[in-house]
């Protein structure tokens, strides 16, 4: 692991101990069965607001705390590891890099401090349908005056139950898959026309599907540059991939770690099963592949607080080994431990299910290999 | 082993141990260093009639079919032998026997059992067509009685042992027919006077001792009358020739995976490390029991293509995932004994290292892997094609 600095270290021990203490796989299964359809718990979510973590990336003059997105990477590593839900990607990280990079003063200091303050949730809606295409936006915006009305669906929306407010792509000009013709516009979501329902997920998030009919906003409701959306739609997609892939790393190093706990304690014919040669060693592949993809997050996040111009391909490459590596693990931790493995009781099931679900989220492997073979021009 | 008791053809199995018996490595490695032609042992099995197992009795053959000859291969290789000097002479004849016209068949067909002429050599690949068939450009130009041939062709393997070569050429350009496929014609050449008279062959060394080459055609006279079928028609005929190939090949590769895997159980099971046999570890021995296990599996596939094709049944896919699964297995079970073996495996006097150079070749040659992907993804499973 690359060092952190003191702020980074600082939050990895806050972190650390909150996730242990306050936010354990079990606080998942109650989510699970409380029958809400919020998709996460806002007091747990209050909680990490209070610590300022919803305000890493936000700028101080807009109340937060500017510690960056290796910072913010950091702490999604911490909550990966129990699998809390939390809108912590969508409002705190996806929504904040939309208003940064592309909104107007007057657009910042309304939205972010309420976002770092956590009064206020937003969401990214890009995707229509199962598939992460986000230059297929369909989703109409047709000028009347001086405001816009939007008409289409956005599903599955992140988080999207609790969001107070939506970064929604529309298409402009164009047809579905033009580069051209995308504008980015900020959709309360309690504007008329405007309806949601939840979509149950294995992972037990609720992502929600969002139908505008008729929407109506105001001119002022535009981010960044009408039809000229869709570079600043792959920016604030690439911060919101790489604290995924952070995420990501997290839930793999402590599914790993679970499954090394369960090696060293399971007797077999007599014997500590983690004493088989054939175990141990992809114990050790496991490991092997969790630092690579460590090492690749850690360019990502690095090339974001740089700035740097190869960020899409790190960015990008981040989430392949990500996915690929949790993939692995999560197979592996089913696999590992037998029978329990396949048990409600056991926490393996929960890793394996959202493995699945994270690895399509924001685009997956597949998706990013397409796309890394592209901006190398192969 | 368990599998010695479902195996066909027992008494033609034990012959061919017997005779291979008589080659054991350091013949192959002399041959190896030197990149020389294993005559000896062709020879030996021309004598023996194994490479005339495919041709019916009526020309002097034995009329065993595919299942024997595939037999006869994976013998030769998990003997540690390479068939890949003569391979060809069991079956691009059968272009000739399918196709080709009664007095063409008597012609050669006699001969060719008794090893007097060598047909091994099948010329299709071009250098900028490679898998893509019908883009070849070698074209034969019809002069009086004879076609003149002009163009070039590659990895022609044992063209410089071959007396006789079928030979694929356009004889209607591609942009002038209807189907791509249409417009080309077989042409058997007689090597022993195309040498020197508008053929030139050119060696092509590689990673293995085999014997391939490129050839130039700078107006080669071939006489009409060594024409096969009809003209025009000739991708049908060389079609089912490679049905034939890729199911032999794929049952010398069976015969790599058990040579491997023979090899390395012993090996593990004799060498000490630590004070106990290194196969004693997991990290050792499962290794060689999914080889072992998907050697089993892929033989199953061959045999089955074997029989369809002895059956006279559609098999063209059948072929091909055979080839698939038997070189990627024999290629696993390759690395795992040069694994199992550490530094020893290097030691050319061990085999190891020939053999897993040797093994390698087939998940490229006779067609690529994802060649077979695409068929099946497109003929079995009715997608688009996706090029």
């Amino acid at each position: 692991m690359a060092a952190l600095n003191e702020e980074q270290n600082m939050l990895k021990d806050a972190a650390t101990s909150w996730v242990r203490g306050r936010a354990p796989v079990t606080e998942l299964r109650k989510l699970r069965d409380s029958g809400s359809t919020l998709g996460y718990d806002p007091a747990l979510y209050a909680e990490m607001a209070e610590m300022g973590w919803t305000g890493i990336i936000i700028p101080e003059e807009y109340d937060g705390v500017g510690f960056g997105y290796r910072g913010l990477g950091v702490i999604l590593e911490e909550l990966g590891k129990t699998l809390t839900a939390s809108p912590l990607i969508s409002s705190s990280l996806a929504s904040v890099c939309a208003l940064t990079l592309g909104g107007s003063s007057l657009q910042k200091e309304t939205w972010l401090p309420k976002i770092s303050d956590g009064s206020v949730i937003a969401t990214v809606a890009v995707d229509e349908s199962h598939r992460h295409a986000p230059l297929k936006t369909a989703l109409s915006a047709t000028p009347t005056g001086n405001s816009w009305t939007l008409n289409g669906i956005k599903m599955p929306v992140p988080e999207g139950m609790g969001a107070n407010f939506l970064i929604v792509s529309a298409r402009t000009s164009g047809k579905p898959g033009d580069r051209d013709g995308i504008t980015l516009f900020l959709v309360k979501a309690t504007t008329d026309g405007l309806t949601r329902t939840p979509m149950h997920q294995i992972d037990s998030r609720y992502p929600a599907k969002f139908i505008f009919d008729q929407v109506s906003v105001e001119g002022d409701a535009i981010l960044g540059d009408v039809d000229e959306g869709a570079d600043l739609l792959e920016q604030i997609l690439d911060r919101a991939c790489a604290g995924t892939a952070a995420e990501m790393l997290g839930t793999a190093s402590q599914a790993l770690e679970t499954t090394l706990e369960y090696l060293k304690i399971r007797e077999q014919f007599g014997q500590i099963i983690g004493s088989f040669q054939a175990l141990q060693h992809r114990a050790v592949a496991m490991f092997g592949e969790i630092e690579l993809t460590r090492t690749a997050v850690e360019a990502a996040l690095d090339a974001l607080d740089d700035n740097s111009d190869d960020i899409p391909q790190l960015v990008s490459l981040a989430k392949i080994m990500a996915c690929e590596t949790l993939k692995l693990v999560s197979n592996e931790m089913v696999q590992m431990h037998g029978g329990i493995g396949m048990t409600d009781e056991h926490d393996a099931g929960l890793y394996l299910k959202r493995a699945r679900v994270v690895a399509a989220s924001y685009g997956n492997a597949a998706y990013h290999r397409e796309r890394y073979a592209q901006i190398n021009g192969f | 082993m368990s599998e010695e008791q479902d195996q066909n053809y027992p008494e033609i199995r034990e012959a061919v141990q017997r005779l291979c018996a008589d080659f054991p490595g350091p013949y192959w490695q002399k041959h190896d260093r030197d990149r020389s032609y294993p005559i000896e042992f062709v020879n030996a099995l021309t004598e023996a009639g194994f490479l005339s197992v495919l041709i019916p009795e009526e020309y002097g053959g034995s009329g065993l079919g595919l299942r024997a000859a595939s037999a006869i291969l994976e013998e030769i290789h998990r003997a540690g032998c390479n068939g890949g000097a003569c391979h060809a002479q069991m079956y691009t004849m059968g272009t000739l026997l399918r196709h080709g016209s009664k007095e063409q068949k008597e012609r050669y067909l006699p001969k060719i059992t008794t090893g007097e002429i060598r047909l091994q050599a099948f010329g299709v690949t071009e250098p900028t067509s490679g898998t893509d068939t019908s883009r070849i450009s070698t074209f034969a130009r019809r002069e009086g009685d004879n076609y003149i041939v002009k163009g070039q062709k590659i990895w022609i393997s044992r063209a410089e042992h071959s007396d006789l070569m079928v030979l694929l050429v356009r004889t209607t350009k591609r942009q002038d027919v209807k189907k791509p496929t249409d417009g080309m014609s077989v042409l058997l050449v007689d090597m022993n006077d195309a040498i020197g008279n508008g053929l030139t062959i050119q060696p092509i060394r590689t990673m293995l001792n085999h014997a391939t080459t490129e050839l130039f055609f700078d107006d080669l006279k071939v006489p009409v009358e060594n024409l096969i079928g009809t003209e025009g028609n000739g991708f049908r005929y060389i079609i089912d020739g490679m049905n034939a190939e890729r199911t032999l090949i794929a049952a010398e590769c069976i015969g790599d995976g058990r040579f491997f895997v023979d090899r390395a159980t012993k090996y593990a099971s004799e060498r000490s490390v630590f004070g106990q046999p290194i196969a004693k570890n997991q990290g050792i021995q499962f290794p060689i029991a999914r080889a072992y296990i998907q050697i089993s599996a892929a033989a199953e596939m061959v045999n089955k293509a074997a029989r369809l094709f002895d059956e006279d049944q559609k098999m063209g896919s059948e072929a091909n995932m055979a080839k698939m699964l038997a070189s990627e297995a024999s290629w696993f079970a390759a690395d795992m004994c040069l694994q199992t073996h550490g530094g020893f495996g290097f030691a050319e006097e061990y085999d190891i290292e020939r053999k897993f150079r040797e093994t390698r070749l087939y998940q490229v040659a006779p067609i690529s892997t994802n060649l077979i992907l695409s068929h099946v993804a497109t003929h079995v499973l009715g997608m688009p094609k996706s090029f």
